[in-house]
């Protein structure tokens, strides 16, 4: 099995194997491009400790099939459901939490970016905007009339289907 | 506190807009469901913005909005993410059988077709009394199912006869030993297909929107199949479906480009129409 190595940010080298390496589209596709190569490949937008987990995350999903081009829209947001084991590997503070969700855009690894955005989703999933804010740091800039008024926006759609419009199976039988 | 007046410059979206940019962010509201991406919009000004620029919240909003409110009205809105809507909303088929699909299913938030979510089997929404004593579902797993909250609504002769025979005539066909306590003795365990009142409350009418050109489609219905069902002759043109009314007498929907041609060169009681019409010197467009 042939193994390569990449350069962190940090200068950090990792040996890994190509395969597993290979989940990255972007890493994939420049060892396609250059062949064989003997020196460390530089990513110098990711640090030793977030490349680790990246490659722990690889490894783990390396038996996985490889994802289709065409399959973009139509598997990918079918559900916002999350294995198990991503899970667990997700439960990570929200700095590396945002840190592997932009090393996956870059190395383009759209299953775990989906997995690093669907944890984020969930975190903002079910709570008020209040939390929401808390929960991120936001700082609130309506005043009390403009959040009022959007809450209204939010109103129409909230009440139930117009009368107006009764679901008319068969007017003329 | 500091308002949007009085603020020098938006405050952004906090640790979101600090680590990630834009399109991730985007990315991360498309996996949201239609309830929290109403909390998202009051946040504040940015969370506002950047979800009424959401591509997929927009025409979501501009051209399926009673979807919306079917979601909000029946309480489903927790389970459907906008990513998922919006994927149903550009797709033309059935995901069910493969034809063409004019209602969206929303416990599943998929596309569904009249014939479909009136005779398949799979499709008929029950009580939870029934689930648990049918499948066995555990009470801990049956809260995590999405359940529906049946909307009033006005519905016509036919419908509330065949309600009043479901309620009234299977009253004593479903025995008592059979249901789950506190079940209803109406829920019959019988589907009587498409006079079957549940069957309707969980669908709405879905255009199919072409995402690249921007232009609805609402399908048609043959006039031909309406009339050889009727056995009346009756206007002969074909009705782009407007409102669920039509639906009623025909038993297929066609997309507009292929779909309906090929139907139409094999239904004899179009054809025949057609021929009226040209007898009569109509000009077709």
């Amino acid at each position: 099995m042939s193994e390569i190595k990449l350069l962190s940010s940090d200068q950090a080298t990792i040996t890994v194997e190509k395969s597993v390496a290979e989940r990255s589209i972007l890493i994939k596709n420049m060892l396609e491009d250059v062949g064989e190569v003997t020196e460390a490949i530089p990513i110098p937008n990711v640090n030793e400790n977030v490349l680790k987990k990246v490659i722990e995350w690889c490894e783990h999903h390396k038996g996985d099939p490889p994802a289709q081009a065409d399959d973009d829209s139509d598997s990918r947001k079918k559900s916002s459901d999350i294995d198990e084991w991503d899970q667990k590997f997700m439960q990570v503070d929200q700095e590396m939490l945002f840190e592997i969700i932009l090393a996956a855009n870059y190395l383009d690894i759209k299953p775990l970016l989906d997995v690093g955005c669907k944890t984020v989703a969930n975190m903002i999933k079910g709570k008020s905007p209040e939390e929401i804010r808390k929960t991120f740091n936001i700082q609130n800039d309506f005043t009390p009339d403009e959040e009022e008024q959007i809450r209204r926006e939010n109103e129409w759609a909230e009440e139930s289907v117009p009368r107006s419009q009764p679901l008319d199976i068969d007017e003329a039988c | 506190p500091p308002t949007s007046s009085t603020y020098p410059f938006p405050p952004g979206l906090g640790d979101l807009s600090a680590c990630l940019p834009l399109e991730i962010i985007n990315e991360i509201l498309l996996f949201l469901d239609i309830c929290s991406l109403l909390a998202f919009r009051r946040v504040n000004t940015v969370a506002l913005a950047a979800i009424n620029a959401l591509p997929e919240y927009r025409a979501i909003i501009t051209h399926a909005p009673d979807v919306v409110r079917a979601y909000l009205a029946t309480n489903l809105s927790s389970h459907a993410n906008i990513g998922e809507l919006f994927q149903a909303l550009t797709s033309k088929l059935c995901s069910y059988c493969n034809s063409f699909g004019a209602f969206i299913f929303l416990l599943e938030c998929r596309r569904v077709c009249w014939h479909c979510h009136t005779q398949d089997p799979e499709l008929l929404p029950i009580c939870r009394g029934l689930a648990a004593v049918s499948f066995g579902v555990s009470p801990e797993a049956l809260v995590g199912l999405p359940a529906l909250r049946p909307v009033p609504g006005t519905y016509t002769y036919r419908m509330q006869k065949a309600v009043y025979n479901n309620i009234h005539k299977s009253l004593y066909s479903y025995p008592a030993s059979k249901r789950a306590p506190g079940e209803p003795a109406y829920y019959a365990d019988k589907d009587n297909k498409d006079d079957d009142v549940r069957r309707y409350q969980g669908v709405a009418p879905l255009p199919v929107l072409n995402p690249r050109t921007g232009m609805l489609e609402h399908g048609v219905c043959c006039v031909g199949c309406d009339v050889a069902y009727s056995k009346a002759p009756t206007v002969a043109h074909y009705i782009p479906f407007g409102r669920v009314g039509w639906l009623r007498r025909k038993h297929e929907m066609f997309g507009e480009e292929g779909g309906f041609l090929e139907h139409f060169l094999a239904c004899e009681q179009a054809r025949s129409i057609w021929e009226a019409w040209k007898e009569k010197g109509v000009v077709v467009p």
